[in-house]
């Protein structure tokens, strides 16, 4: 306060010209700038009956001055956004809307607002670490995931036969014209417990080696599904929005996830106080189910 | 033509199957049941076949009977001399010297290599009435083992002076006429005969320990898990995960294989597939095919 007085008066050359630039009484400022006069041993400004001039000390500690006062600024600006402004989420791309509308409409209740970002996980994992969203929800293994989403096979109705996706089922046949179909793998799918567990899992099966595919984005993926009878690998949910059949695969796959907030963040903390209901609706956002797991 | 099936998705492989087979002009029976649920899908499953070389299963299970009863010695050599025994493609029927074989070893090479001469061998320890009234005493009524193996061949002989080729041709064209058959051993009057639902319910109680004593069905499981050729029921199924145990047979325009795919994740499903051709060739690639297809289909609609 003391500083910002004095970078004022220096700055508007008068005490009266800084209380009016200021909207603070003359007196304040007078008090003000004196008590760091005593401070620094000696005075700042000359007072001259049309107004102050710098004296060599106030010319020496004046640039130190103002990149406080600068820096202060910075800091109460941040920390006004933190107490007022949103928080932004990392989420997977294939979120139901509807989910995330209800999730939305909770945390606004508790004077959160949400803002929604959508990456695939390596992405969101960095974002919460650079601290460009403050909510994430980051795939782990499924044995210490709080959220479990189990995975199956969308493809077109003739390609899918039987209870459950066998991977043995995509092997070609001499009686099926046409190229036989891929497994593909989506970006939020290509981590360890999901993309090398299918791998392994194909081999064994008897497919080719280049009819599991990862990393194509995922409309093309869609595409090829239409196109040429490919089995995505996906949630249940994710079938049902592009109006394709689904099975479960017979192997147990599953994508795990964990929420993670920034801890210092204050928006984020409201969130962390509220986690199970957050839990909750984001596991009916990635059409998954809450697993209890130990913290 | 009665087609089987538990559920919609099981009646229309069933059909699919069916119009594939009469597509290839193959006259034939399927039946495919999960072990574990009991489903079924398949047709003309109480259809007798004449059984060829399938004919073994049941052989086989019967001998391995006596041999766990006692009745028989595992161990005990029975020579083959190069003149008295029985022809064929493999085994001990190619031998160019006199041979001593076990009883055991004989039930190995009948079935892993389909050994015509070593099924002999075991049918003059256990004749073919012996084998059918255990099989009737089981319950399989539909199985009847009439004749050693030899019979298919004097029969060629007799009915085309030995020439396998004009056999074919014959044995193909009397196909459509159905019913009863101008060679003995094709008619099921006359033959050794089985249906589908027959073998199917044997392989189900030979996997479930249901028939005979645990050890001759634990014994008949590993004998199938050996043959060295599987072009039929295991050509679209077998990987690391998925494997068959089962037994064919090939004679003349007839083209089986029955026994039972296993899965990595417990599916066990036991199917019977017994194709005549209408094509006169020894070779029929298509038919090989189309049996593995149907194998395929059938253990993809039914395993859980």
């Amino acid at each position: 306060m003391r500083l910002r007085a004095f970078v004022a008066v220096a700055e508007e050359g008068s005490f009266t010209g800084a209380a009016a630039a200021t909207t603070t009484p003359q007196p304040v400022l007078s008090r003000r700038v004196a008590s760091l006069e005593r401070e620094l041993g000696g005075p700042v400004f000359d007072r001259e009956p049309r107004g102050v001039r710098l004296t060599t000390l106030g010319q020496a500690v004046l640039p130190h001055a103002r990149d406080v006062v600068v820096r202060t600024d910075h800091l109460l600006d941040v920390a006004r956004a933190q107490v007022l402004s949103d928080v932004r989420a990392a989420l997977p791309v294939h979120a139901d809307p509807q989910a995330l509308a209800r999730l939305r409409q909770r945390l606004r209740g508790r004077g959160v607002s949400l803002a929604l970002h959508e990456d695939a996980p390596a992405a969101r994992e960095e974002a919460l670490a650079r601290g460009v969203v403050q909510l994430a929800l980051l795939p782990v293994a499924p044995d210490r995931a709080q959220v479990r989403v189990r995975l199956g096979g969308a493809s077109l109705p003739a390609r899918l036969r039987g209870r459950r996706l066998h991977l043995e089922q995509l092997r070609p046949s001499e009686d099926e014209p046409g190229d036989p179909p891929r497994l593909l793998i989506q970006d939020e799918d290509d981590v360890p417990h999901v993309r090398d567990l299918l791998t392994q899992h194909a081999h064994a099966a008897g497919l080719a080696a280049d009819h599991v595919v990862t990393g194509l984005p995922l409309a093309e993926a869609w595409t090829a599904v239409h196109e040429r009878g490919d089995v995505l690998v996906c949630a249940e949910v994710e079938a049902a929005r592009q109006g394709l059949p689904f099975r479960h695969l017979a192997l147990d796959v599953v994508r795990g996830y964990r929420l993670r907030v920034a801890p210092e963040h204050p928006g984020a903390v409201i969130v962390g106080d509220d986690r199970a209901a957050v839990l909750a609706l984001l596991a009916d956002a990635v059409g998954g189910e809450v697993a209890e797991v130990a913290a | 033509m009665s087609v089987v099936g538990g559920s919609v998705e099981a009646l229309q492989v069933a059909h699919e199957v069916l119009d594939r087979w009469q597509a290839l002009g193959l006259r034939g029976a399927l039946l495919a049941r999960d072990l574990g649920t009991g489903e079924e899908l398949g047709f003309a499953v109480d259809r007798p076949f004449p059984l060829a070389s399938v004919v073994k299963l049941p052989q086989v299970l019967v001998v391995e009977d006596h041999i766990a009863r006692g009745e028989l010695d595992g161990a005990r050599q029975v020579r083959l001399d190069v003149d008295s025994r029985t022809p064929g493609p493999t085994g001990v029927a190619r031998f160019r010297h006199p041979a001593s074989v076990a009883v055991d070893d004989l039930a190995y090479l009948a079935t892993a290599f389909s050994d015509n001469a070593a099924s002999d061998a075991l049918f003059a320890l256990v004749p073919p009435e012996e084998v059918t009234s255990r099989l009737h005493a089981w319950g399989y009524e539909d199985i009847v083992v009439r004749h050693p193996m030899r019979a298919l061949y004097d029969a060629v002989a007799r009915w085309s002076d030995n020439d396998m080729r004009l056999a074919l041709r014959m044995a193909a064209a009397a196909t459509t006429s159905g019913g009863g058959h101008t060679l003995p051993v094709l008619d099921v009057s006359s033959g050794n005969v089985g249906t589908a639902r027959a073998l199917v319910a044997l392989l189900a109680d030979v996997w479930t320990d249901a028939v005979s004593v645990p050890v001759a069905t634990a014994r008949v499981r590993e004998l199938l898990g050996t043959p060295l050729l599987r072009f039929r029921l295991g050509a679209e199924l077998v990987s690391d995960t998925v494997s068959v145990r089962s037994k064919t047979g090939t004679f003349l325009h007839t083209r089986h294989e029955v026994g039972v795919v296993e899965t990595s994740t417990g599916d066990r499903i036991a199917i019977a597939a017994l194709t005549e051709s209408s094509v006169p060739a020894e070779v029929q690639p298509e038919v090989d095919r189309a049996i593995g297809r149907a194998a395929r289909l059938a253990v993809e609609v039914l395993r859980a």
